[in-house]
Parts: structure tokens; C-alpha cells; sequence
């Protein structure tokens, strides 16, 4: 023990390189190995967490980790209880409540740390292991990617393996046959938690209320827009949905997924609008003749926000099983409910509808409103035109003619603008995003006497080739702006169109090069491409999974039942279903592996054999004794060609058994074949 | 933990008609000798998978089903490896010496794994006694173990009904199986201590008494029989034979003169099992001077002689002397 801390090291390296023998006692080695899985089950937190509980965590562990390799005691009650104090404390500084489902993960870390510093009975290495399964758990509402799913079984072998470790007795088996084992235990489980997974009634919506937290680490669009918010999202990689077409897809250009749309600007913050005056009409389509209807069905991703983001422009409902939507006066497809879990819904658009044609002259003036005081010299602007123009159409060509001809630049770094920021981009930045450029020209509709509004939503797809549906991210957000004409009712206008075409035509992947940094070694253009097929082919893995496995819910579910037969509503049915499926699943793997096995070696699979044979006459060999006096003892019980056959089986067997320089292949399967000849 | 939970399963045994008789001969535990329950750390499990269930129905994490159920999965396949740890395990009791009573008698046991898996970490033990024996059985092999039965009283102390408990591979269930094989472990009574010197030949008063002690004259030479001591061999007359065949020496008087044990000659203040405690000291001593040696007692009488089978003749006597 004494001299445990110089070789430490040597230690550990005899410990990893498997052989977990010499001169550590057991629950050292037991204590060192549940370290190993419980940095595996904590790594996958780290990203989220903040800083300071990773660091406390580590530090937890660093020094646990450090008494396992010194052999010092554990620190005493006093120290641990004021740890758990100052742990708690750091974690209501943070989120102001110890409940919640970011401080809770937070404090379970903490506390796993701590519990690593009081371990010393079995009884507190299981609470430790099944603390970090209970974290694995918590890790699903981060991430249920695959690559998740695959870090979290690496976690459960190394857990399962580390409660193996404390069961051995006398007898340790090498780490290697350790992680073979738990896996083994861990794949004949799969089979039981396919049945569950697949079985198990779902539960549509939450026991009990969830905290506000609960999918606050979503991404996406909100109900307000300001400056920066979209051009955040812009460098945002995610999928916000994915979208199967029946009919055939429209071009990327002409999809705009219609999401908030946004009325009332105080300067600076676009925020839906108030309807101050008059009723908003009631919304309907108007459907040219002979326009061709697009069918889709998206997935969309939880962003626990109610839009739906439908193709524009929508002509029916969108529709998905025990899913109730609203539409809004602005045409926005709702959700009953914020979308928390992921959404498969069917819908249908078609890009020729008029919307807005029953809006009155009240209603109307609602989407006028401008914050008074503001943005004079595009006040200033607005009349000099209005004077020289009365045609609305007219005017709204002259706007986008502006954009196009007066230097306007599209990117995503634009300069930051003070007050009236739309003066100073129309008049001196001139550089800016969609969200620039759609606000700046909404305003400017407005000042002109247009009714006008801020549509935000995606704008664009990626199509898979693959698998053959379009990938619609986070980057393709987007914001346009709707003017209302008279006959023609809100018409889409993309002032972005008119600055950047190639951001409409071909979607925010023509802005890749400005999204990473300037210069810094870009990726040629074969990488770029070798990278973007990658990346599909990734999705499409991803697509399947989220399909086959993340969206199994209720509506699945009951679709499934039904195809089985069984009746979801009765829970006798389903509870006979599940006890049904587990016995079957317990008892195959207990028919294939409790079967007493024979034994592996030829050898001795051909001797059983013989001895078989001669227990089926009734001349078993007894436990005791060797096959030359066995032989010597069945020898008068056979005719003569089975007894000399027995005499060269015997011969054959002693000599591949106690003689192995004779012991070839060919030696071993003449003696099969000779078992095989001898039927008594 | 272990002490716990097995008490009240040792409560309720009775009930579930567990206990059965001695077994004879070799036993095979099949299904119906196997008996399997969580374990304390087990039931922690159930409770963590319930909470795991709740939050993840709570949170409708997808993930979360498939990772609870895995778990499931694994805690329900674990009962079956736990079980098979024991299932098909065949016990055989072997041999165990006589001991004196206060000594540990050493119960011989032979465990086979015949076409079984390597079976890991299972605990033999006797219900209250100490430690219990830690065994671990490769695939197709056999183990001798021995288990250590402490002694009190003298006569056949029957073996024990011992456990055979496992919780491996994950420690959420615990299998066990009783065995009660039919054997019996001779207790020979405690020599007594401090030893008292041997009475003398002379004092015994039978028929030999007027040898004279220590005469070392031989009367016969005869050949060598199982039990016969080393000591004895004529060397002299085997060279002369050629060494073919072992001889023995035969003596008349003994090496010590010839001794009768007598029951009745002891003091009267003395009871029973005082008489049979000074008479056992009397023979183990008696054996270790080389000298011949009979035993008389109310109830039985063993002719002079000496060596191990006679030493073990008399010791037995005493032993299961009626009290």
C-alpha cells in the first residue's frame, strides 16, 4: 500500500490493459472500473451544462479519482454535506429553482459527483450505476440523434460490465470477456425492449405540468423579429422539417413555408399585430381555375411553437391524426397545441391562391400602423413618390426597382444600426439580411399608404436524391413581406429576391461561402460537394430513424394495433399482448440458452457422441472412468465388427487427446466419421 | 444486505415447503430445486426504472422508451443467466474423517459443471456459520471444495442442510438451491485436557499382568496388514525373505507393556462423558507410545492391539458409547 502512489501509473496500465490482476484489492479495482462508466454516461452532458457545473463535476471525479490511486480515505460528512450545500446553492444561483429540467440535470450531475465520494459499499456502487442510467435518460432531451443513441449504449455495456465486476468472487474474468458479456446480456434484451418499445401504450401529453423549461433548447423561429435573429439562424444547421411531395415538388424558388406573420413595428421589433380597428376577415382562398394542387407531407421538428410553417399558399387544412388546427386571420396554420414532439402532417398548397381579397378598409387599416416619430427620411421618401405615382402596383415596382439598382448588398454581417435603423439602412448602410430588407420595405409600403406585413417563415429546400424528399433547415429561414393590391388581394414580394436572386434560386447554400469565416482555407469546391453528399446521405440515415423510431407515438401505435388486430382501447388486450410477447421473447432466449451445451472441442464432441450412443443401449459411461476402461467394460456387450469399431474409436480418441503432436484435421474428422459409422 | 434478505426467505422456507429431506447420492439441480428472487439492490432497480418509465412517458422522450425497456429487458434476461448459474449443477458429497468434537470437520463436496457455461461467483454456505465458501466452476469441470463444520458433540453429527446462493451476473436476483446430502461426520469425544498420565499395564489386573514391561521380546512374525505401523516392520526378517513381502513384528508385551483402558477403574466422582473424554486422551496417547492397547467398557469390549484401525476402532467405540 505503501508505495500504491508511485505506481500509480503502472497500475493503471496493468488495470486497462485487461488483465485486472495484482496486487490492487478488489473494491479498488471495482471502484476504478465504475469510474470508467460513469465519465462515459456524465461526457455526453458536458456541451449543455454550464461551465461551472462541468467543472465541478470533473473536479468531483479528478479528486475521487485521485484517492482511488492514493489509497487516502474518503473525505468525511462534514466536508461532503458542505460540497452538496455549495452544489445546490451554484445550481438556484443559476436557474434560480433546484426543480426543472435543466436544474435538475444539473444538480443529478452534481450530486453523481458526490456520490462518487461516499462509495464505499456495495449497496452505494449500485446507486451510483443506477444514477447514471437515470442520467443517460435526461441526456434524450438534448439530443435523440443517432449518434446519441450510439454514445448512450457504449455507456450501458460499460455500466452493465461494471456491475459484473462486483459479482465476481473468487474467480475475475478478464475486462475484455467482461464487456462480451454485458454485451451478450444487453443483446438478448433487445428483443424484450423491441416488444415494449413497440407494445408499451403511449401517453399523449405530460402526467403532470412540466416546467417551463421543458423544451426551452429548441431552435427556431419566434414571434418577433428584430435585427440579428434570423441572421443567427442563418449559420444554424439544423432541420427545422422535412418534407415528402406526392405531387411533383414545385422549384426551391417558389417554396415559401409560410410561418408568423408579423404587423405592428415600434422602430426596431416587428411583433404580430392588434387588430385595433375593425374585425379581421375571415380567412379563405380564392383558387384560379384550372391551378394544379401540390400534395406534401411534412415532419416537422419539436420547436415548441403552434406554426405549423405550410407550403404558401395553404388551401385546405393541414391534417394528421388527433391533431386540431386552427387557421389564423393571416392564414398561419396552427397547432391546438406548441409542437413539442415531432409532427407528421399531410398538406396541400397551391402557388397561384389569392388570400386577403375580403379584407374591408377597416381591416385594412390595421396593417398601416408605423411608430410615429421614426424613420423621417423614408417618410420624406414616401411622399415624393406618392406624389409622382398613384398606381400601388407601380409603386411596389419602383421599391424593388431601389433595392436592385441603388447598391444594395445581402449579407450576412451587416452593420449594427442605431435609431430609426430603417432610415440609416435605406439611406447609408445599405447592406443588410432578409429581415433588413423585408422590414425596410414594409415600412416604405406603409409610408406610401400600402397595406403591408412582415411573412416570416423557411424559404427553400434541399432536395435528398437519396431517399427523395427535401430537407428544409434552419438556415433557410427566411423573412418577405406581403403588400395588399386591390383585386389581387396580399401578394408575396421578396425585396431579398431583388438584391440577392441567388439566395431565392438557390437557397441558403448559395450563401455557404459567407457563412464561414472570410478566407480562412474554404474548402474547394469538389471538398464542398463531397461534403454536402456526405451530409445527405447522413440525413437520410437520420430520416429513417426519426421516422421508424423517434415519431413511434400514439397515432402509430393505434395504427398498428388496428393492423393487428388488437383493440387500443381495451388495456386487458394490451396488457395480454405484452405478457404474451414477453413469454415468448423470455422463452426462446431461455430455450436457446439454457440448454445444457455440449462441449466445443471436436474431440470431445465426438467422444459424447460415442458415449451417446453406447447410454442409448443402455451401457452409459460412468463419471469415473476413462474411455480405455469403459471400453474394456462395453467390449462383450458388442457384436464383434461394433466392438472393433469401438477399439479403433477408442485408440483414435486417446491418442488425439494425449498425444497432440498427432493431432491434425484430418486425424479429427476420421475420428467423426468413424462415430458416425458406429451404430450399435 | 445478504443477511437480510435471506432472513425472512428463511422465514417463509417452511411455508413454500423448501426444506425437504436428506438427499442420497449425487444431486442434479433441476428446475424445481432452484429458487430465484430479486435481490434489495434488485428492487432499487425496479424502483429506478419505474422513475425512468415516468419521466419518459412525462417528457415523451422516444429515446427514453427504448432505453427503459433495454434495461428492462436486461434486468428480466439477468434473471435467466442467474438462474441457469445454478441449473444443472450436480452436487456429490464425498468423504469426511472423524474429528474430535470442538475440531472443524471437513466436508468434502464435489460440484459438476457439466455441459454448463462457466459458472461465476457462487456462495456455499451453512446457515449460521461464518463464511461462507466462494466457488467459481469452468465449463465442463469439476470442483472439490470443502466446507468446515464445526463439531460439538460426540456420536454421528448428520451434514448440515447448506445453500448454494448466486446473484451473479448483475446482482439483481438471487438464486439458490438447498442441498441436504445424506452423509454423517463421526465426532469422537474430546480428549481430555490437561491429559492424564496412562494407567499402568500392571494396574489393569487381567491376564497379561504378569509380563514384565518393556521386554521388547517378539513373539511371532507375521505379514504386514492394512493399519499396520511402520514402526513394526522386521527389516531383519524381510531381508532374509528377500524383501518380497512387507513383515510385521508381533510382540507379546508391546512396546510399553500391554494395556487394558478400563472404564470401571476410573474414579467414580467422574460422569459419562468425563469418563469417555479420559479414555479417548488415554488411546490417542496410548497409539502415540506404541503401545497395545484394549478398551473395555460397560457396554463393549475391544481386544489389545495397536495401530490406526485399531486406534479408530476404539475412538469410535467411545464415540457412540450410549450416554
Amino acid at each position: 500500500m505503501q508505495n500504491a502512489r508511485g505506481q500509480g501509473l503502472a497500475f493503471s496500465m496493468r488495470v486497462l490493459g485487461g488483465r485486472l490482476g495484482g496486487e490492487w484489492e478488489r473494491d479498488r479495482r471495482d471502484t476504478l472500473f465504475l469510474m470508467g462508466a460513469t465519465a462515459l454516461a456524465a461526457l455526453p452532458h458536458l456541451p449543455h451544462l454550464p461551465l461551472w457545473c462541468s467543472a465541478g463535476f470533473f473536479v468531483l471525479f479528478m479528486w475521487r479519482l485521485g484517492l482511488i490511486f492514493s489509497g487516502h480515505r474518503l473525505p468525511g460528512g462534514a466536508v461532503r454535506l458542505a460540497a452538496a450545500a455549495a452544489c445546490t446553492a451554484g445550481v438556484v444561483a443559476q436557474y434560480d429553482t433546484v426543480f426543472g429540467r435543466d436544474a435538475g440535470v444539473a444538480l443529478l450531475i452534481l450530486f453523481l459527483g458526490l456520490k462518487l465520494m461516499e462509495m464505499r459499499a456495495r449497496r452505494d456502487l449500485f446507486v451510483v450505476i443506477f444514477l447514471c442510467f437515470f442520467l443517460l435518460l435526461t441526456g434524450f432531451f438534448y439530443s435523440q440523434s443517432l449518434v446519441a443513441a450510439a454514445l448512450t449504449v457504449a455507456a450501458v455495456v460499460t455500466l452493465l460490465a461494471s456491475m459484473l465486476t462486483m459479482q465476481f468472487g473468487q474467480r475475475e474474468a478478464a475486462v475484455g470477456r467482461r464487456f462480451r458479456l454485458a454485451g451478450i446480456l444487453l443483446l438478448q434484451a433487445l428483443p424484450i425492449a423491441a416488444a415494449l418499445f413497440v407494445l408499451f401504450p403511449r401517453i399523449s401529453g405530460p402526467l403532470w405540468g412540466m416546467p417551463d423549461d421543458a423544451h426551452s433548447a429548441r431552435t427556431g423561429l419566434s414571434d418577433t423579429m428584430s435585427p440579428g435573429q434570423i441572421s443567427n439562424l442563418a449559420r444554424n444547421d439544423e432541420v427545422a422539417f422535412r418534407v415528402d411531395f406526392q405531387s411533383a415538388a414545385p422549384a426551391p424558388s417558389a417554396m415559401y413555408w409560410r410561418g408568423p406573420v408579423l404587423g405592428h413595428f415600434d422602430g426596431r421589433t416587428w411583433r404580430p399585430v392588434r387588430y385595433e380597428v375593425g374585425q379581421p376577415p375571415q380567412p379563405s382562398a380564392a383558387l384560379p381555375e384550372g391551378g394544379n394542387v401540390l400534395r406534401y407531407r411534412s415532419t416537422l421538428e419539436p420547436h415548441a411553437r403552434r406554426w405549423l410553417f405550410a407550403l404558401d399558399v395553404p388551401v385546405e387544412l393541414p391534417r394528421a391524426p388527433g391533431l386540431a388546427v386552427s387557421v389564423s386571420p393571416e392564414f398561419d396554420m396552427l397547432a391546438a397545441d406548441a409542437v413539442n414532439a415531432r409532427l407528421r402532417f399531410a398538406g396541400t398548397a397551391r402557388l397561384d391562391a389569392l388570400i386577403g381579397l375580403n379584407e374591408t378598409r377597416l381591416s385594412l387599416q390595421n396593417w398601416l400602423q408605423l411608430p410615429p416619430g421614426h424613420n423621417r427620411r423614408t417618410l420624406e421618401l414616401a411622399a415624393r413618390w406618392r406624389a409622382e405615382e398613384q398606381d400601388d402596383g407601380a409603386l411596389v415596382g419602383r421599391a424593388l426597382a431601389m433595392f436592385r439598382n441603388d447598391a444594395f448588398r445581402y449579407t450576412l454581417n451587416p452593420p449594427l444600426l442605431e435609431d430609426d435603423p430603417v432610415d440609416r439602412f435605406l439611406f447609408e448602410t445599405r447592406a443588410g439580411f432578409c429581415e433588413h430588407f423585408s422590414s425596410a420595405f414594409v415600412v416604405l409600403m406603409r409610408a406610401l399608404d400600402i397595406p403591408a406585413r412582415v411573412v416570416t417563415g423557411y424559404q427553400g429546400a434541399e432536395r435528398n436524391p437519396s431517399e427523395d424528399y427535401w430537407i428544409v433547415r434552419q438556415a433557410d429561414a427566411h423573412a418577405w413581406a406581403e403588400v395588399w393590391l386591390k383585386d389581387r388581394g396580399w401578394v408575396r414580394i421578396d425585396p431579398t429576391g431583388a438584391v440577392a436572386p441567388d439566395r431565392i434560386e438557390r437557397g441558403s447554400r448559395a450563401i455557404e461561402g459567407m457563412r464561414s469565416s472570410a478566407g480562412a482555407g474554404l474548402p474547394s469546391l469538389a471538398e464542398f460537394e463531397l461534403l454536402r453528399q456526405l451530409r445527405l446521405s447522413l440525413d437520410a440515415v437520420t430520416h429513417g430513424w426519426n421516422q421508424w423510431v423517434l415519431s413511434y407515438d400514439r397515432t402509430r401505435q393505434q395504427n398498428l394495433f388496428a393492423r393487428l388486430g388488437l383493440d387500443a382501447a381495451d388495456p386487458r388486450e394490451i396488457a395480454g399482448a405484452i405478457a404474451g410477447a414477453l413469454g415468448l421473447v423470455l422463452g426462446a432466449i431461455a430455450l436457446t440458452t439454457l440448454r445444457p451445451r455440449g462441449p466445443k472441442d471436436p474431440v470431445d464432441q465426438a467422444y459424447a457422441g460415442f458415449c451417446d450412443r453406447l447410454a442409448a443401449i443402455g451401457a452409459p459411461r460412468r463419471s469415473d472412468e476413462t474411455a480405455s476402461r469403459y471400453l474394456h467394460r462395453i467390449d462383450r456387450l458388442l457384436d464383434p465388427q461394433d466392438a472393433a469399431l469401438a477399439r479403433d474409436i477408442v485408440a483414435s480418441y486417446n491418442r488425439l487427446r494425449y498425444d497432440p503432436d498427432t493431432s491434425t484435421p484430418e486425424r479429427v474428422r476420421d475420428l467423426r466419421r468413424l462415430v458416425q459409422d458406429f451404430k450399435p | 444486505m445478504q443477511a437480510g434478505t435471506l432472513g425472512w426467505i428463511e422465514r417463509i422456507a417452511p411455508l413454500l415447503r423448501l426444506a425437504r429431506g436428506p438427499h442420497v447420492g449425487d444431486l442434479r439441480l433441476d428446475r424445481r430445486r432452484v429458487y430465484i428472487l430479486p435481490t434489495r439492490a434488485g428492487l432499487l432497480f425496479a424502483v429506478a426504472l419505474f422513475t425512468m418509465l415516468l419521466t419518459t412517458i412525462n417528457y415523451g422522450l422516444a429515446l427514453g422508451y427504448a432505453l427503459t425497456f433495454l434495461l428492462v429487458g436486461v434486468a428480466l434476461v439477468s434473471m435467466l443467466h442467474t438462474w441457469r448459474n445454478l441449473l444443472g449443477l450436480t452436487l456429490r458429497p464425498g468423504r469426511c474423517e472423524p474429528v474430535h468434537a470442538g475440531e472443524l470437520a471437513e466436508l468434502g463436496l464435489l460440484l459438476q459443471n457439466a455441459g454448463g457455461p462457466e459458472r461465476f461467483a457462487i456462495e456455499l454456505s451453512v446457515p449460521d456459520t461464518a463464511q461462507p465458501t466462494r466457488i467459481d466452476v469452468s465449463a465442463g469441470m469439476e470442483l472439490l471444495v470443502a466446507v468446515a463444520l464445526p463439531t460439538t458433540k460426540r456420536g454421528w453429527q448428520p451434514a448440515p442442510r447448506m445453500r448454494l446462493v448466486t446473484t451473479w451476473p448483475l446482482g439483481l436476483w438471487r438464486a439458490w438451491a438447498w442441498w441436504h446430502p445424506q452423509v454423517r461426520v463421526l465426532v469422537l469425544p474430546r480428549p481430555e485436557t490437561p491429559a492424564v498420565q496412562l494407567p499402568d499395564s500392571d494396574t489393569s489386573g487381567n491376564e497379561y499382568s504378569g509380563r514384565g514391561r518393556g521386554e521388547e521380546d517378539f513373539s511371532s512374525i507375521r505379514p504386514f496388514r492394512s493399519g499396520d505401523s511402520p514402526r513394526r516392520l522386521a527389516w531383519k526378517a524381510m531381508a532374509r525373505t528377500g524383501g518380497e513381502a512387507l513383515l510385521i513384528r508381533e510382540f507379546e508385551g508391546g512396546g510399553g507393556g500391554q494395556l487394558w483402558l478400563d472404564w470401571s477403574t476410573l474414579p467414580s466422582g467422574l460422569d459419562t462423558e468425563a469418563r469417555l473424554s479420559r479414555l479417548a486422551r488415554w488411546v490417542v496417547d496410548a497409539e502415540a507410545a506404541g503401545m497395545q492397547y484394549g478398551l473395555r467398557l460397560p457396554s463393549a469390549q475391544l481386544e489389545p492391539d495397536c495401530g490406526p484401525v485399531h486406534r479408530a476402532a476404539c475412538l469410535e467405540t467411545l464415540a457412540l458409547a450410549p450416554g
